[in-house]
């Protein structure tokens, strides 16, 4: 067994007689005297030394041991002092060692007698003993206050984890709630008190599906078990029951599991949703409000269109009806009973023979313009190749048309509605041939261009050609310019034009100089 | 004498001009085959069918062609030519729509219908006879015509 005390230092006089002393100490404990001329010398050097004596045992019979004490505690604070002292010396030397302050409280008196040994040696187990006591609570204290495994970096950082996730949860905007499986609640936050108007000290404990609405408490149970099962979180809308009603939440629900991945509890994070419920009833309000009006108005225009669509035909069967009949009276007259009229009579039955063929041809325009405003768009590939010497040949018959028409083959294809391109082109082709000075043979040439996208058709006539001041008029209903009357026509051609155009998503325009020409295009997506 | 008096043409037309026109550019025309008129469609069905006054046939013969306004009173151009082909004793007779209409859908439904052909009135006297002249040839001169072998039976 290792000594008691490792090191006591025994400063002594030269008179006094050490051997009971040292046959006592030398067996228990570790021991050095100092004496004699070198003393002071020799103490200095052992107080140099580590570790610092256990104790120091001082003869007061030296002429100043109070010096000698205030080196040793001057060098080893820990240290305990022993005073040996003789007879009277050992009730006045506590007075002296108090009036040193830097001596401090670990000193003790013995005086010298018959059993000074004795008591020297208890004096000596008892420092000891309070010494192994002290090394060993302060074992148990490191040990309680960290445990040698651990890192203290790690752990700093644990404890500020930790302490950064309760400071999260407690001031979370949205309500955070964790319930054990049995669903008793764990913890509340500061918004979960004011969602559900109940303080934490209040909820923790109760059973969670009380602050649920009742209707919805089966299928949070439900939930919880999908949960449960799954290992992972789910998130569903519920209703919450609150001091006022209830409220719409929307729950986000996470297992949390123990070391032993068993379900030790669910953290559920709330969401109030009662503005989002608010703004998907109002958009969805919104929507279904555009759908109707929409509904309604597709529903008028259609009405529209089908009015139009019987207008147009009431026009062509029951206005034409009359107006055949006028004709075919007047030329009955003119025909049948011709030797019967008058030159004035027979004057007048031409003239109401005119006047309803005008008309007629009046309705029948108009009534393409309705068509042609009207009809389904569908739009295809229109190779201009194949339409236009078509058209040439309807319009004035095979030979004629190779007299007026020179066509700059090929012509290029474009996407267009057939109808629509075919009557527009078929409008501006008669108008070519229509409008030239009398007596002047009509030369009309068609050619294309393409830029990009785009097809650019051209016609281009020898006609009367159109004055400036007449230019912005020219596409409108009726507007037949400054065409004299000898030049028929009811002044709808050119509005069918533009109205197919503009259907097609085209453009078109025209330049012209009177007495030379006029030269129309048409722009429209080309085929590729 | 006309090889074609013996084959009636019923004109089925509400529009008196329309019948006067039609008569005299017949005329005009050269067709003298025997023209019976009825003025809408519900007797024109009642011709075909025989019934009421239309029932002595010696007055009133089958036809072998009908002349077929499309807009008719009380049964209408196309309902009276469904009835006409949904009665197979009648598939020898040639129906000819002859109306004011050009409308595409008209003429769609017509032949959908089971019309022969589709004719629209012209908007002169002169041109309705030249198109008589043209119609006589073909679908009467040339066109061979099937005899009606029964007498309809009683239809609803």
């Amino acid at each position: 067994m290792a000594p008691l005390l490792d090191n006591v230092l025994y400063v002594i006089t030269a008179r006094d007689a050490p051997d009971l002393l040292d046959l006592r100490l030398g067996r228990d404990w570790r021991c050095r005297t100092f004496r004699g001329a070198e003393l002071a010398r020799e103490l200095a050097s052992a107080l140099a030394e580590s570790p610092p004596p256990g104790a120091a045992i001082i003869d007061c019979s030296l002429d100043h041991p109070i010096d000698y004490a205030r080196q040793i505690r001057a060098a080893a604070a820990g240290t305990q002092l022993i005073f040996a002292c003789q007879g009277e010396q050992a009730e006045h030397l506590p007075n002296t060692v108090r009036a040193f302050p830097t001596i401090g409280s670990q000193w003790a008196v013995i005086t010298r007698g018959p059993h000074f040994a004795d008591r020297l040696g208890e004096q000596l187990d008892l420092i000891a003993r309070r010494r192994r006591l002290r090394t060993t609570l302060d074992r148990v204290n490191l040990r309680l206050r960290a445990p040698p495994a651990l890192d203290h970096r790690a752990l700093h950082r644990l404890i500020v984890s930790e302490r950064s996730l309760a400071a999260i949860v407690a001031n979370a905007p949205d309500p955070i709630v964790t319930i054990s499986p049995d669903r008793e609640v764990l913890s509340w936050n500061t918004s979960a008190a004011a969602l559900w108007r109940v303080p934490p000290h209040s909820a923790l404990g109760q059973r969670f599906d009380g602050f649920l609405d009742p209707a919805w408490r089966d299928e949070f149970q439900e939930v919880l078990r999908g949960v449960r099962e799954s290992g992972r979180f789910a998130r569903r809308e519920f209703g919450a029951a609150v001091a006022g009603g209830a409220v719409p939440i929307e729950a986000t629900i996470t297992p949390v599991f123990g070391d032993d991945a068993g379900l030790v509890a669910f953290t559920l994070i709330v969401r109030d949703i009662t503005l989002r419920r608010a703004a998907e009833k109002s958009a969805r309000e919104h929507s279904e409000m555009l759908e109707r009006l929409v509904a309604e108005r597709t529903a008028r225009l259609r009405e529209t269109v089908d009015q139009l669509e019987q207008f147009s035909y009431t026009i062509s069967h029951d206005l034409r009806g009359p107006l055949r009949a006028m004709q075919g009276y007047a030329d009955t007259l003119l025909k049948d009973h011709e030797a019967e009229l008058s030159p004035d009579a027979r004057l007048c039955a031409e003239r109401i023979a005119r006047s309803a063929v005008r008309l007629d041809h009046l309705t029948q325009d108009v009534l393409a313009y309705s068509r042609v405003a009207t009809v389904a768009l569908q739009k295809r590939v229109v190779d201009l190749d194949l339409l236009v010497p078509e058209l040439a040949v309807q319009l004035c018959g095979e030979e004629r048309a190779a007299r007026i028409f020179e066509l700059r083959r090929p012509l290029a294809a474009v996407i267009a509605h057939d109808a629509l391109i075919g009557q527009a082109l078929s409008n501006l082709m008669s108008n070519s041939i229509k409008f030239v000075a009398p007596g002047k043979l009509p030369q009309v040439k068609i050619w294309t261009t393409r830029e990009g996208g785009k097809v650019r058709i051209f016609v281009a006539d020898n006609g009367i050609g159109i004055p400036q001041e007449f230019s912005h008029r020219v596409f409108d209903m009726f507007e037949r310019g400054n065409v004299a009357k000898d030049y028929d026509g009811t002044g709808v051609g050119l509005a069918i034009v533009k109205k197919a155009v503009e259907r097609m998503a085209g453009e078109l325009g025209f330049t012209s100089e009177v007495g030379q020409g006029t030269t129309f295009w048409i722009d429209l997506p080309a085929a590729s | 004498m006309n090889l074609n008096t013996d084959k009636p043409i019923l004109l089925v037309e509400d529009s008196e001009d329309d019948v006067f026109l039609m008569r005299r550019a017949m005329k005009a025309a050269g067709v003298r085959n025997p023209l019976f008129v009825v003025g809408d469609g519900q007797d024109a069905v009642g011709y075909l069918k025989g019934d009421g006054p239309f029932s002595d046939r010696s007055a009133y013969p089958l036809p072998v062609l009908v002349l077929l306004d499309w807009k008719l009173p009380r049964r209408s151009g196309p309902e009276v030519l469904a009835w006409i082909r949904a009665h197979s004793t009648f598939d020898p007779i040639l129906v000819v729509v002859l109306t004011s209409s050009a409308e595409e859908k008209d003429v769609l439904s017509a032949y959908a219908r089971k019309a022969n052909s589709y004719l629209v009135k012209p908007p002169t006297a002169d041109e309705l006879v030249a198109l008589v002249k043209s119609f006589r040839s073909y679908w009467i001169d040339h066109n061979r015509f099937a005899l009606i072998q029964r007498p309809p039976m009683a239809a609803a």
